[in-house]
């Protein structure tokens, strides 16, 4: 009886993590930043996705399709940045996995933050009309 | 000339269907609470040497992806909703087969509460695996992956 107790608090947190997971995943997170000359540069005077992924990384393909379609309906751009190739800019910005992706304001400032595959109808309210 | 159709390309042989490992990771997860529940350091030795398989020999070779492969030919399960690489899946089933292997080496050698301690973990990061597809192993994969090429960047600068 006890192991069943044991086994049942273990799969207890298990899924409190994977709840915990599933509402964090994809979800927009929005932020204040100054406006920095090196994002305004990546987003080439227009609003951009700048999309922070590595090689390896499924859900970075996954992400891709869904700013990609985003982007094109809205007329932004979408900019990917490997993490490993750029390690000062990832740093900079505290990202931590990937994918990663920032909304850029064309004067560079980051207005948003979305870990994972993010929600497509959460991005386009995020960018309006 | 005869127009031949395309053909659906399948996946390469370093992709793999995303639904495999969380249907592995399903029955890892069952046989390892079975294998607890029941006491039984056979069972755990199986799922160990599953593990083994997999890790050492190739996800082709995984017991339980065959499995999978067979219930998607029998069931007409469909294609593959998108494939990834299968170097981090790979490593993931390195990583249970040493946190299951040393609960079972240390069950053996009499410390029942730590070594079934570290099968209960795999059991669940199995579990959430298998519910939100989220693979730790695969996340601790592609860290490495980053931190090794910074190293090799670091080092290529220094020379």
């Amino acid at each position: 009886m006890d192991r069943v107790v044991i086994v049942a608090a273990v799969l207890l947190i298990a899924s409190a993590l994977s709840a915990w997971w599933r509402a964090r995943e994809g979800r927009v997170h929005h932020s204040v930043a100054e406006a920095d000359d090196r994002l305004a540069l990546l987003a080439g005077g227009r609003r951009t996705f700048l999309q922070f992924t590595a090689p390896d990384c499924h859900p970075c393909v996954a992400a891709r399709r869904v700013l990609d379609a985003v982007a094109t309906e809205r007329g932004l751009r979408v900019v990917a940045v490997d993490v490993g190739a750029d390690p000062g800019l990832a740093r900079q910005h505290r990202i931590l996995r990937a994918p990663t992706t920032l909304l850029v304001e064309p004067d560079g400032t980051a207005r948003a933050r979305i870990g994972g595959v993010p929600d497509p109808a959460e991005l386009r309210e995020l960018v309006g009309f | 000339m005869i127009a031949v159709p395309p053909t659906a390309v399948p996946p390469t042989p370093m992709e793999i269907d995303v639904r495999g490992p969380r249907v592995a990771a399903a029955l890892t997860c069952a046989v390892l609470v079975a294998a607890f529940l029941t006491d039984s350091t056979m069972l755990l030795a199986a799922q160990v040497a599953v593990f083994a398989v997999a890790a050492f020999a190739g996800l082709r070779w995984s017991p339980y992806g065959n499995l999978f492969r067979l219930a998607k030919r029998r069931f007409d399960l469909g294609p593959p909703p998108a494939t990834e690489p299968a170097s981090g899946p790979r490593f993931s089933q390195l990583l249970g087969f040493l946190f299951s292997g040393a609960g079972l080496a240390l069950i053996l050698a009499g410390n029942r509460t730590v070594g079934w301690g570290l099968v209960l973990l795999v059991v669940a990061l199995s579990a959430l695996l298998a519910t939100t597809g989220l693979c730790v192993g695969c996340e601790i994969y592609a860290f490495g992956q980053r931190w090794r090429r910074r190293a090799g960047d670091r080092e290529e600068a220094t020379a």
